[in-house]
């Protein structure tokens, strides 16, 4: 056998071989390389608006070289996973904190609790939280995302229903005059390429269960909520309700349902999704209101942090710009062209749109996600069977029942 | 006849080396990135999968492990008979395919060269735009679906519909994608079919369906065999399609090997666990060949 180096080496090749990484090395010395995705949604917007922060940050630190590379959301993880693997990317990288839990699990992070020990009071307690793993910080956060319902009032007037559903039984009782005028009552995407953060965990949260117990190490969706919620969605789905390809329909507003005028509600959506929205069915059709209740009234929204990669040669200067981003001023611009919120109690909410004040307020019912280890791999197995249950494959209490045994499978290996 | 035995010399070392040795030289580079790119890696994923390498580079010698738990496991099942049912499909369907294109063009006259380019024009493409374009065509509202609307036969599930359906729909496009380069070869193969054996055929009469069955397939044996083991690998290797148009659904019905690969390396970081998915892949298709060969590759009769 070969030494240990060689063999490394020889993986390591392998990877960026077949990875293709493109992350730049950092040099040391002040050079600070960070990984932003589209938070900006807007890409002519989001160029302009990271290149303004990194032009602004290097005149107040003329030692620190910063790049801020933009990359698409898709296939993310494979580029920094064969990032860290092959030790050429970036310093900072924006996740979210499952995100962070399972790459700090694996050794890509390194701790960052020196870029907000002047002010941590400052952070929304939650948000530092979800990145807190072994009582060390693993991301500074640096913006909030906030979901919630959106309605469209010409179809629901057309289909005679003059209050917007709040519940689940308003929703039940709207999807068979709804689906007579060819509208679907609720957006729902089942692709498996889809978070379960935005489509079903969501409803499960509303159901009053969780996917996980406490303490992280059972699943906890194949109880009477999880099949309440499941239920919910089969029986909508028999009565028109949702998308005819629901199971499968991969997450976009425009040119989706609800961009086109056949879906008559949405239940966790984001502010920029509500602006194409209203440029696809007209602004004075769109109505943004509160979080969807089943049993309980819940949404999702969690933190953007920023990570400091186990590959970054120069920690000090990449604290640096992560306190940088983080602070105040950016982040109330950030807002501004994201549409995100802030993970700050000293950073004022945005203004101008009074949809954003409804944003503002779902943030009281907003759930961060459960993080734990194996998180990602349940959010997959949980997800397949959601799609057999809505393909009618499988029915409810066999699709919770084969993915919660799976699950169990994947945590008792240990993730 | 005598044997002249006496006249020849032995060569020396040198000179019989000569030959053999440039051939080496011409080969070099192709060899050197032969190795380097496929030998090294190979064997640094036989190595990976008896460990459990982790994200950060770690890793610790697990021996067997990964593979007694590929084998107590069912999805991997699962996945093996995802990629058997495609390839099931996928191969003989290539292969009529090139085939029946082949043929056509061997008995083009006039334009061979330009119905030749146009045939191999899908092979060019990218597989990603490829599947993505594909996707719009079978979606319930795209385009054959639109078709099939005006004749008043309902939306057909292309890519969300049974198990079948799905792997069928993807095979159709594997297949129209990258039958160009097993009908170049099989053209190929025609053009080497003796004249004189043909027109020997035809003046005993035999009419154009017994000519092809019985001279034509039979002298095509070889390249068909080649044709065959090359399309079997590549269906066995299918990813891209399945990553563009059906993220392995739906509820992983189209849930194949090397999908299972990725999933396990890239969405879950077993590292290990997904080099020992590639070298079962690897054994699987090694004895589909060995069997392929032994049933097409005999000797001339």
């Amino acid at each position: 056998m070969r030494g240990q180096l060689t063999f490394v080496a020889v993986a390591a090749l392998t990877l960026a071989a077949c990875g293709g990484s493109d992350g730049e090395s950092t040099d040391g010395g002040g050079s600070v390389t960070v990984w932003m995705y589209p938070v900006v949604p807007d890409q002519d917007a989001s160029i302009e608006f990271w290149d303004q922060v990194e032009t602004d940050f290097e005149t107040g630190h003329d030692d620190i070289d910063l790049t801020i590379e933009l990359l698409p959301w898709e296939g993310r993880d494979e580029k920094i996973a064969t990032a860290i693997a092959s030790g050429e990317g970036p310093d900072l990288v924006l996740l979210t904190p499952d995100q962070t839990l399972q790459y700090q699990s694996t050794g890509g992070l390194k701790p960052m609790g020196a870029a907000v020990e002047e002010n941590r009071d400052a952070f929304l307690p939650n948000a530092l939280d979800s990145v807190t793993f072994d009582d060390e910080l693993y991301g500074v956060p640096i913006y909030h995302t906030s979901t919630t319902t959106v309605y469209n009032t010409e179809v629901l007037e057309a289909a005679g229903i003059s209050e917007v559903p709040t519940t689940w039984d308003d929703v039940l009782a709207a999807a068979p005059k709804l689906a007579a005028n060819g509208v679907a009552a609720m957006d729902y995407s089942g692709s498996p390429e889809m978070t379960l953060n935005l489509s079903f965990y969501p409803l499960l949260w509303q159901a009053g269960g969780t996917v996980f117990t406490d303490d992280g190490s059972d699943v906890a969706f194949d109880g009477p909520e999880g099949h309440a919620a499941l239920q919910f969605l089969v029986d909508l789905q028999e009565v028109g309700g949702l998308p005819a390809d629901a199971a499968t329909k991969p997450n976009n507003v425009e040119g989706g349902p609800l961009g086109t005028g056949t879906a008559a509600m949405g239940y966790a959506v984001t502010a920029p999704e509500v602006e194409q929205m209203k440029a696809g069915v007209g602004a004075e059709n769109v109505v943004v209101g509160e979080p969807l209740s089943g049993v309980e009234q819940v949404s999702f929204g969690m933190p953007g942090v920023l990570s400091l990669t186990s590959i970054s040669e120069d920690e000090q200067a990449a604290m640096e710009v992560a306190a940088y981003i983080a602070s105040p001023e950016v982040a109330t611009a950030l807002n501004d062209a994201a549409g995100t919120f802030p993970a700050r109690t000293d950073v004022e909410p945005p203004t101008g749109d009074e949809m954003l004040t409804v944003f503002n307020d779902a943030l009281q019912y907003a759930n961060p996600g459960e993080v734990t280890p194996s998180a990602r791999q349940v959010m997959s197995v949980l997800s397949s069977n959601i799609q057999a249950a809505l393909q009618g494959s499988k029915s409810v209490e066999d699709a919770l029942a084969d993915a919660a045994s799976e699950a169990r499978d994947l945590i008792a290996r240990g993730g | 006849m005598t044997v002249q035995r006496a006249a020849v010399q032995r060569a020396s070392w040198r000179q019989r080396a000569r030959d053999p040795g440039w051939g080496l030289l011409f080969v070099l580079p192709m060899l050197v990135l032969f190795v380097i790119f496929r030998f090294v890696p190979s064997l640094g994923a036989v190595g990976m999968s008896l460990t459990d390498y982790r994200l950060s580079g770690d890793f610790s010698f697990v021996g067997a492990d990964n593979y007694v738990r590929l084998f107590e496991d069912d999805l991997f099942f699962h996945s093996l008979r995802v990629t058997l049912l495609y390839a099931a499909i996928c191969v003989p369907l290539a292969l009529v395919v090139a085939l029946g294109t082949a043929t056509l063009l061997h008995h083009v006259v006039r334009g061979q060269s330009v119905f030749r380019g146009l045939l191999f024009l899908p092979y060019v493409t990218s597989f990603v735009m490829a599947g993505i374009i594909w996707t719009w065509i079978y979606e319930s509202d795209g385009l054959i679906n639109g078709l099939l609307e005006k004749l008043g036969v309902g939306p057909v599930p292309f890519l969300t519909g049974n198990q079948a359906m799905v792997l069928a729909s993807l095979a159709v496009v594997s297949v129209w994608k990258s039958f160009g380069y097993s009908m170049l070869i099989l053209v190929a193969g025609l053009k080497n079919i003796p004249e004189d054996i043909v027109e020997a055929a035809k003046l005993d009469g035999a009419g154009p369906c017994s000519r092809f069955w019985r001279i034509t397939i039979p002298l095509l044996r070889p390249v068909i065999f080649f044709v065959l083991v090359i399309e079997t690998i590549a269906a066995f290797q299918v990813f891209d399609t399945i990553y563009v148009m059906t993220g392995g659904g739906p509820a992983r019905a189209s849930y194949g090997l090397v999908y299972m690969l990725y999933d396990q390396g890239f969405k879950f970081f077993d590292f290990g666990y997904a080099a020992t998915v590639g070298v079962v892949l690897f054994l699987v298709v090694f004895l589909i060949s060995l069997v392929q060969r032994y049933v097409l590759d005999r000797e001339k009769t």
